[in-house]
C-alpha cells in the first residue's frame, strides 16, 4: 500500500509541476496586463508544492 | 486589455520582479518554520530518550518518528504515556508535556511522554487562518521559543488525501483531511497513510511497555461543546469520574464524559478497545480555535481574550465561560497538568498493585501564580548531553 501511496504521490506533483509550466506558459503568451498578474498568482502554490515548501 | 510590445515586456518584468519579491521571502519564511528545531531540557527525572520507531520501525526516516521521553523511577510499577502535540495548534496540551519531561521526579513506576506526537502538523500552520508560525514564553532567562502548527499532519507528508477518508479497521466514513488528524486514525496500520502508521507506532508502544495509563492532551475552541473535560474510554470511566469530581470540589470545574461507541478513530475510544491501557483524553477552552475569533494572534494564543467571542459569550453560544479575563496559556496548562495529577492519584486508588508516583508536577495553583515559563528549565544552565531537539 505505501508502494501505491508513493507512486500516487510522484504523479501528483508531476500534475503540479505540468500545471505550473502551463501557467507560465500563458503567462508569457498573454498581452493582457491583468491577466499577467493573475497567472503569476495562481502560479504561487503549484511553486511551493513542487518545491516542497507548502 | 492588449498593451503595445515595449510595454508588454515592461509589465511582465515587472510582474515577475513583483513576484520574486513576495515568494522569495514568503518561500524563506515557511520553510524556516517547517524545518524549525525546538529546544527541550531533559530535567531530573529524564533517564532515557528515545525514538517513536524504537517500537514501530516503520515509522522510521519519516518526520513523524518524533521523541519519546522515558522517566523511569526504577521502582516496579505501573507505565503511564502522555502525549502532547496531536493538535499542535492547541499548545496547552505540548507545554503540558514539556512542563512533564522537565520537571517531573517519577517515584514509583515509568512515565513516558511524547511532546511532539504528531511532528508533521507541527511543520505547517493556517496562512489563511493568519495563524501565528511561532509563539514565545517568557522566562527568568529569556523567552523560550515554541513552534506554532495546525490540526492536520502536512500535506507534504502526506499527499494526496482520498475522497473520503475510510477508517480502518472500522470501515467508518470521514472528512477526506481527517487521514491527517492524529486523532481519527488511532488505532492505525504499519502500511497505511503517514498518521495512520503514526498512530499504530503509538499503539505498539502502548502494547510492548503495557502502558496502563493513556492521556492524550486536547484544548478545544469554547464553541465545541467537548470543553473542560476527561473524556474516557468506559474501562477508565470510573477514574474520569472520580478525578472530575475532586478537581470540580477542590480546584476547578472539569467535567467527564464517556467516549463515544461508533465514533471512530479518536484516541480514547480506539487505545482502549484495543490495548489494555486505560485511556483518557483532556480538553481544556481554547479561544484562538473559535470560529467567531477577532485577531488571530500570538496575543489571543497566549492570552486567550478576544471581545468577539467574549460577545458570543453574552449571547449564550458558547459551552464555556469567557469574560475580560480571557483563558491565559497558564491557566490552560495549569488546569491540564492538575487533570493529568488527579487521573493518576485516581488511578493509584483503583489499582494499587500498579502505582505510578512522581514529584514536581506544577499544578493549576501554581502555574497561575509563577507562569508556565517559571517551569520551563534554561538550557544553557545544563550540560549540552540534556537538551535535545524535538
Amino acid at each position: 500500500m505505501q508502494t501505491v501511496q508513493t507512486v500516487i504521490g510522484f504523479l501528483y506533483y508531476v500534475i503540479a509541476a505540468v500545471i505550473g509550466l502551463v501557467i507560465i506558459a500563458n503567462f508569457m503568451r498573454t498581452r493582457d496586463a491583468k491577466k499577467m498578474l493573475l497567472y503569476a498568482v495562481v502560479l504561487i502554490p503549484f511553486v511551493l508544492r513542487v518545491l516542497r515548501i507548502k | 486589455m492588449a498593451q503595445p510590445k515595449r510595454s508588454q515586456l515592461t509589465i511582465r518584468l515587472v510582474v515577475v520582479a513583483l513576484w520574486l519579491a513576495l515568494v522569495i521571502p514568503g518561500g524563506i519564511q515557511l520553510a524556516a518554520h517547517r524545518n524549525y528545531k525546538e529546544t527541550i531540557v531533559l530535567g531530573p527525572g529524564v533517564t532515557e530518550v528515545r525514538k517513536l520507531s524504537d517500537w514501530a520501525p516503520y515509522i522510521e526516516g519519516t518526520t513523524n518518528d518524533c521523541n519519546i521521553y522515558v522517566l523511569d523511577s526504577g521502582v516496579p510499577g505501573g507505565t503511564m504515556l502522555v502525549i502532547g502535540g496531536t493538535h499542535p495548534e492547541e499548545p496547552a496540551g505540548v507545554l503540558s508535556a514539556v512542563t512533564i519531561v522537565e520537571n517531573v521526579v517519577p517515584k514509583v513506576g515509568k512515565i513516558l511522554v511524547a511532546v511532539r506526537a504528531n511532528k508533521s502538523a507541527s511543520t505547517v500552520t493556517r496562512p489563511g487562518d493568519a495563524y501565528p508560525q511561532f509563539y514565545t514564553i517568557p522566562t527568568d532567562f529569556g523567552d523560550r521559543k515554541f513552534r506554532m502548527g495546525d490540526r492536520w499532519s502536512n500535506p507534504l507528508d502526506s499527499w494526496p488525501d482520498p475522497e473520503v477518508y475510510v477508517h480502518y479497521p472500522s470501515g467508518q466514513m470521514l472528512a477526506y483531511m481527517d487521514v491527517r488528524n492524529l486523532n481519527r486514525t488511532w488505532p492505525g496500520r504499519p502500511d497505511g497513510m503517514l498518521t495512520e502508521r503514526t498512530t499504530r507506532a503509538f499503539i505498539d508502544l502502548i502494547n510492548a511497555e503495557n502502558v496502563d495509563i493513556f492521556i492524550d492532551n486536547h484544548e478545544a475552541e469554547l464553541e465545541y461543546s467537548v470543553i473542560s473535560t476527561i473524556v474516557a474510554h468506559q474501562d477508565a470511566a470510573d477514574i474520569a469520574a472520580m478525578a472530575s469530581m475532586m478537581l470540580s470540589a477542590m480546584e476547578f470545574p472539569m467535567g467527564m464524559e464517556y467516549s463515544p461507541l461508533l465514533l471512530h478513530g479518536l484516541s480514547h475510544r480506539e487505545v482502549g478497545d484495543h490495548t489494555d491501557a486505560l485511556a483518557l483524553e483532556i480538553e481544556v477552552p481554547e479561544p484562538f480555535l473559535d470560529r467567531v475569533r477577532g485577531i488571530t494572534d500570538e496575543a489571543l494564543l497566549l492570552e486567550g481574550k478576544d471581545e468577539f467571542v467574549m460577545r458570543a459569550g453574552k449571547a449564550g453560544l458558547l459551552y464555556e465561560k469567557i469574560d475580560e479575563n480571557g483563558w491565559h496559556i497558564d491557566e490552560r496548562v495549569g488546569r491540564t497538568n492538575s487533570t493529568i495529577k488527579m487521573i493518576v492519584e485516581m488511578y493509584n486508588e483503583f489499582y494499587p498493585d500498579r502505582q505510578i508516583q512522581f514529584e514536581g508536577l506544577p499544578t493549576r495553583d501554581e502555574v497561575v501564580a509563577y507562569g508556565v515559563g517559571r517551569y520551563l528549565l534554561n538550557p544553557a544552565q545544563v550540560g549540552a548531553n540534556r537538551v535535545v531537539q524535538d
